[in-house]
């Protein structure tokens, strides 16, 4: 058996696919049981199909089933090569009679043959010897025999005696090295995968905020409240803020309504979709109104800053809403937002 | 950086290949390089010296495309292992979310090992990164030496707080994707981890 095979090169390491199923068990079943079924076995197929790797596994497989089986591979070249070197030394009784005593004989490149009379013949002359004896023999081309040029009649149906099988497409079946670097990638995308899943969808919290984020956005509303939030290490009080986002869009397409119905304002549009900038709006509308009645006071709440004696000595309690409690907070925060934005 | 970006929906993993000079950190991204499929990676840059030895980085992005929703998306680089580049080891390292340190196993080599492993902590922490608690997993590469040393005497000086640990030959790829996915899980689990923890005093 010629030591020079890859030793990689195994029906394991083979990817079997739906175009080369039917060519890889029949070189299974003739490495395991050589010149009993599939004699002779001709495997054809486009460069790059992975020909080369199957004959190899074929040897692997048959010395491994038997290790005292007399096997050889050789490129059809080198056949060509041994053989006139053995005409210049005299020695071709020598050469028939080591292949004629052959147990397994696998071609590669049989193309090659064509146009080389005299090497055709030798192979006729072997292959009458091989047959004789029950001894396997096995070959591959790039193309079925009868397509081959200048190939001898004789050969063709000799070649054509047994399994003459496409191992398929580039395209269906790749090479044993291709199939490897594909499995790699796609076990490790596979298991990147569930390890992605099992992160983004851990945190139940997140979901919930990513969803309340998609729909707002949705619907025109910018969201950096929640997006905020939905970075932080540490679950908010949901339902607190997203009850808030959702009060504060709905005063938002309140104060949007009125603004409407008191005529055309130099506005800027994104206002009407901000909700942390809900008091910037609320202060245009209060502007726009033509009289100035007093502004929707908002149900007293507890420890109202606005009601305190200091703000009003002070004349700030124009705009008693303005200093809700929550909405001073919330006003604050978007206001270091808006900094850091603009610095940013 | 941000690792999980729930409000764009990606994620992007920044692992740093680590570890002195000529152990096969590059080999590694090479190998990475020719076996995934062409639309799922960017570009390999590298910059190497005239010896052929990294001089400032490379660089291997890849993207995996949208995983639950998440464009997914990792950057790949190497720290230059020669001692005098400690000035880019630590620009690279910046915002590293994990580090494979790829030892040598030649076995005259071990003291560099752990003079670059010394160097890779000292600065995690100038970054204000605690070492102990930044995935990092170890890739014993160039296990076909002759001369390599045994796994037990590498993990007796290196891998004292018992972190993943790989073997490999970079060269012929072995090794080289079960290493990467190691550091991938490491990364990741402690993203998840760290969710769970924040979420479960609430929730």
């Amino acid at each position: 058996m010629n030591n020079m095979l890859d030793p990689h090169s195994t029906f394991d390491t083979f990817d079997i696919g739906p175009a080369n199923r039917l060519a890889a068990a029949a070189a299974r079943s003739a490495a395991q049981a050589p010149g009993t079924a599939y004699n002779p076995l001709v495997i054809y197929g486009a460069k790059g199909v992975g020909k080369t790797h199957l004959l190899t596994a074929m040897g692997h497989l048959a010395r491994s089933v038997n290790r005292d089986i007399e096997a050889h591979y050789e490129p059809v070249d080198v056949f060509v090569d041994r053989l006139t070197t053995a005409i210049a030394e005299n020695g071709v009784h020598e050469f028939r009679t080591a292949l004629s005593g052959l147990d397994l004989l696998i071609l590669d490149d049989l193309q090659n043959l064509s146009g080389k009379h005299r090497s055709q013949q030798e192979l006729i002359e072997v292959w009458g010897r091989l047959i004789d004896r029950s001894a396997q023999i096995v070959v591959a081309a790039d193309r079925p025999p009868h397509e081959i040029e200048d190939l001898d009649d004789r050969l063709v149906a000799r070649l054509e005696e047994g399994l003459v099988v496409d191992l398929g497409g580039a395209e269906e079946a790749e090479p044993a090295t291709g199939a490897a670097e594909s499995d790699e990638f796609s076990d490790f995308l596979s298991d990147v995968s569930s390890t992605v899943a099992a992160v983004v969808e851990g945190a139940p919290w997140r979901k919930a905020l990513a969803q309340a984020i998609l729909r707002w956005e949705g619907e025109g509303i910018r969201t950096r409240r929640l997006e905020s939030a939905l970075e932080a290490d540490s679950a908010p009080d949901l339902d607190a803020l997203l009850g808030g986002f959702g009060e504060d869009v709905r005063r938002l397409r309140e104060i949007s309504a009125d603004l409407q119905a008191v005529g055309p304002t130099d506005l800027d549009p994104a206002l009407l979709y901000d909700p942390d900038r809900l008091q910037e709006l609320q202060a245009i509308l209060d502007r726009a109104r033509p009289s100035p009645a007093p502004v929707p006071r908002p149900a007293p709440r507890v420890e109202d800053p606005a009601s305190s004696p200091a703000v009003a000595e002070a004349g700030l309690a124009t705009d008693r809403w303005f200093f809700r409690r929550d909405k001073i907070d919330w006003a604050w925060a978007a206001l270091d937002d808006r900094l850091l934005e603009e610095m940013g | 950086m941000s690792l999980v970006n729930y409000s764009t929906r990606e994620i992007t993993c920044k692992i740093v290949y680590y570890g002195p000079g000529r152990s096969g950190k590059t080999t590694n991204l090479q190998y990475i390089h020719t076996r995934v499929p062409e639309g799922r990676r960017g570009s390999m840059v590298s910059l190497a010296t005239d010896g052929d030895r990294t001089l400032f980085f490379d660089l291997l992005p890849l993207d995996l495309g949208s995983i639950s929703g998440f464009q997914t998306k990792f950057q790949l680089y190497t720290v230059p292992g020669q001692i005098y580049y400690d000035a880019t080891r630590k620009l690279v390292l910046k915002g590293a979310d994990g580090v494979v340190f790829v030892a040598d196993s030649k076995g005259n080599r071990q003291d560099d090992n752990v003079e670059s492993f010394r160097n890779l902590q000292t600065n995690l922490l100038e970054q204000g990164v605690d070492p102990r608690e930044f995935p990092i997993c170890f890739q014993y590469n160039k296990r076909d030496l002759p001369d390599a040393a045994s796994v037990g005497s590498m993990d007796r000086v290196l891998n004292y707080r018992v972190l993943p640990r790989f073997t490999g030959t970079a060269a012929r790829g072995d090794g080289v994707f079960e290493t990467l996915r190691g550091i991938t899980e490491l990364v990741l689990r402690r993203v998840a981890t760290r969710i769970d923890r924040a979420g479960s005093a609430v929730l």
